[in-house]
């Protein structure tokens, strides 16, 4: 019996070394995937790659004093932060374009210079990118301490003592508590600065969703997110509002987006490749023999594969808004619209998949590696600004990134297709969408032209 | 042997303006080829072919596997280019004419071209709608098509589920739902059992003797020999020869191909030689015999095997 086994196995190999599609499988594609995870987690090849991975932080100065431009130029100096000085810091947050902007308010340096606690710094945080808003507000918190370490002990104490309500007759008492305790609250710096380093240099665990933030968190935590404010950092995070007033989910709109995007790349390929079926089987040569087929045959294609898209994503939605409170009739036509050109783009790239290659097996190779890459560097696994800059910038050549800030910025940011005077829209990527699904459905043509019906 | 049959190509090639003479000019020719030529990169599937077909007429193209058959039927059928040379079907030239001509046309291909996920009356619905028709005339000639498939009873049936022989039928029948003029066939009756076969030879035959013309093709000698008027015998790309199957027994490399032997030309000699053996003592059972249409191919074709992989590209 185990002869015959060994038989087996020898025969087994052998074909499946003559597979080049398992071979691929089995080799390529995880090496390939791996590679694309490890450098956009920060690892780079040869564990060089933490260098690259910076987290963008806007930045803008009300005040436009020397002490104003200090902390610009501190926090310019902090190596995991990017610094980009602009204007209207909080629409950017608001609009997905920035995961965090800080704002310096007018009276900060006067105020340093006379000696008093100067206004607050506020900082505005996309709830939805919580992996980098969290990482910057470690980053900034010690060049906080550094830049208002004069005069940061009474004003600590008066915040506190203000914080806990306590009477006038007991301030005293707990003042000189706290004054004892001022010294470990460098050790606490200490740790928060290790922290820091080491959130910017590894992968940071993702956050709970948002709406749950704050129910499951251990009660030392408390310390933590007041610690900002002790030393003059107000944070607000721009949870955007819903016209029903239900708590925005970002892990929810993600997913939901993500899924829209991704799996939708997947099935329509898949679909798509039936064309190569078609032409294995024969059908497609008695297609081309009829005379009302021409190319016919390829337009009907994009069209089924449309309806198809439509289908899938209307029931993918329908799920969400019953299930997970996704909002998807806040803005219906802006989603409707994504949603058909999205629809559009991904079939034309389904047969470009399908022009492209010789056979179902080639094809279905070949796709899975780029769909599972694109869906990487777009954004369907984890928000973009976590990876590294050239990351991201490599992310705006892919179909995904496109979709994904579309779908993500009418979910859950409550954008419409057009810009209204508080938030942007999604007309640039629905553009963007449908010319590059015009130029691919335009080369899968002339690919269908010379491969499959040239005479 | 197998050189025998190339060497004579050049003296066996019909002269096509001989055989034009005949034919009442090109104008009236069903399909008319002339210096056809096709490469696959180092592969010619045609070298300078010559064709002609004349209106309801069947001819049985044979050939060895690698030897044009489907190239040819590829190219007269729109499917493919020619890289050189002229032809014409039913009067259009299926380069430029494609559409019009893909009207007339019917062709049954190799494959069996169906979707299986679909039932026959479905299957063709679609084609025949594909091919023009509309309303009440595709309902009928859809019925038609299952009739003459022998499928009325399992029209509602999905085609993954028919036997080999009745995805046969059904394949062939698709082909003549728009009632063509010149039907193209390519080797129909692969895998199918003798009934199902016997059931195809008659609904090409009954299309044949209402006029359609046919192009055979097909490694089953018999078939030819049953169906076809006219026997064109090709390989690597080039006829080898043509005619009836009389014409072709009696060419000189196939009588020579039946190797040492007693020629007698009558049935009255026959029977002398034999009497003639038996005075001397041998027992003798003498027979007329004729080549077949197998002995024929190989006589003109070769003996050798030949190499899958040089193989012409669909």
């Amino acid at each position: 019996m185990i002869q015959t086994a060994l038989t087996l196995l020898r025969k087994d190999l052998r074909l499946f070394v003559r597979d080049r599609t398992a071979l691929f499988f089995l080799l390529v594609l995880p090496i390939g995937l791996g590679a694309v995870m490890g450098t956009a987690m920060g690892g780079g090849m040869m564990g060089g790659g933490s260098k690259s991975r910076k987290i963008a932080i806007a930045i803008e100065d009300l005040d436009r004093t020397p002490q104003s431009q200090d902390l610009v130029e501190a926090v310019r100096g902090v190596s995991a932060l990017r610094v980009e000085v602009m204007s209207d810091v909080r629409r950017l947050v608001a609009d997905g374009d920035r995961a965090g902007g800080l704002v310096i308010p007018e009276g900060y340096g006067a105020a340093l210079a006379a000696g008093d606690a100067p206004p607050d710094l506020v900082l505005y945080r996309d709830p939805a990118k919580q992996i980098a808003s969290q990482v910057m507000v470690f980053q900034l918190s010690p060049v906080l301490f550094q830049q208002t370490a004069e005069g940061l002990g009474s004003r600590m104490m008066g915040r506190v003592t203000d914080l806990m309500d306590l009477p006038e007759a007991s301030r005293g008492a707990v003042t000189r508590e706290l004054v004892g305790s001022y010294l470990r609250v460098e050790d606490i710096m200490e740790g928060v600065e290790a922290a820091a380093a080491e959130a910017a240099d590894t992968s940071a665990p993702v956050a709970p969703p948002v709406e749950d933030a704050g129910e499951s968190e251990e009660e030392g935590t408390d310390i933590m997110e007041a610690l900002p404010g002790l030393m003059g950092l107000q944070i607000e995070d721009l949870s955007p509002p819903r016209a029903d007033g239900l708590p925005r989910s970002a892990g929810a709109s993600h997913a939901f987006s993500a899924m829209a995007v991704m799996m939708l790349l997947f099935n329509l390929v898949a679909f798509a490749g039936t064309l190569l079926e078609e032409r294995a089987e024969g059908t497609l040569d008695r297609l081309r023999l009829t005379p009302q087929a021409g190319r016919a045959v390829l337009l009907g294609k994009v069209m089924v594969t449309m309806l198809l898209a439509i289908v899938q994503l209307v029931l993918l939605f329908a799920f969400g808004a019953l299930a997970f409170k996704v909002p998807v009739l806040e803005h219906l036509p802006a989603l409707a619209a994504a949603s058909l050109i999205w629809a559009f783009a991904a079939s034309a790239l389904g047969l470009l998949f399908a022009t492209a290659c010789r056979t179902r097996k080639q094809m279905e190779g070949l796709s899975t590696l780029v769909i599972l890459v694109m869906s990487a560097v777009g954004g369907a696994w984890f928000p973009r600004e976590i990876l590294p800059e050239w990351f991201q910038t490599a992310g705006l050549v892919t179909p995904v990134a496109w979709a994904m800030d579309a779908f993500h910025g009418i979910l859950w940011y409550g954008k419409g297709v057009l810009s209204t005077p508080d938030l942007g829209g999604v007309m640039v990527p629905l553009l963007v969408l449908g010319g590059g699904g015009a130029v691919m459905l335009a080369v899968a043509f002339r690919l269908y032209q010379r491969s499959f019906d040239s005479a | 042997m197998p050189g025998a049959g190339l060497s004579i190509f050049p003296a066996m090639q019909v002269d096509p303006t001989q055989r034009g003479a005949s034919e009442a000019g090109a104008a009236g020719n069903a399909i008319e080829v002339r210096g056809l030529e096709k490469a696959f990169g180092d592969v010619e599937a045609g070298r300078g072919l010559d064709l002609v077909v004349r209106p309801g007429e069947s001819l049985g193209l044979l050939g060895p596997n690698g030897a044009g058959k489907t190239t040819t039927l590829r190219i007269l059928s729109t499917l493919l280019k020619a890289d050189a040379g002229r032809v014409s079907v039913l009067g259009l030239d299926p380069a430029q004419d494609g559409a019009a001509l893909r009207e007339r046309i019917g062709v049954v291909p190799q494959d069996i071209a169906l979707y299986q996920g679909l039932r026959a009356e479905e299957n063709l619905a679609f084609f025949g709608e594909l091919s023009g028709l509309r309303g009440a005339r595709l309902r009928e000639r859809v019925e038609w098509g299952l009739e003459a498939a022998g499928l009325t009873e399992r029209r509602r049936s999905l085609v993954s589920e028919f036997s080999g022989g009745m995805k046969r039928r059904l394949n062939l029948v698709a082909a003549l739902l728009h009632e063509p003029e010149l039907v193209f066939l390519d080797e129909p009756t692969a895998g199918v059992d003798p009934q199902s076969r016997n059931h195809l030879f008659e609904q090409v035959e009954a299309i044949h003797r209402g006029g359609t013309t046919l192009v055979y093709t097909t490694h089953a000698m018999g078939e030819v020999e049953r169906l076809c008027d006219r026997i064109m015998i090709m390989d690597r790309g080039r006829c080898l020869a043509e005619g009836s199957l009389e014409v072709l027994r009696d060419l000189e490399e196939v009588r020579a191909g039946l190797g040492s032997g007693l020629q007698l030309t009558s049935e009255a000699d026959l029977e002398g030689a034999a009497a003639l053996l038996r005075e001397h003592g041998f027992d003798a059972e003498v027979r007329g015999a004729s080549a077949d249409l197998e002995t024929i191919f190989l006589a003109l074709t070769g003996r050798a095997l030949r190499d899958e992989s040089q193989e012409i590209p669909s």
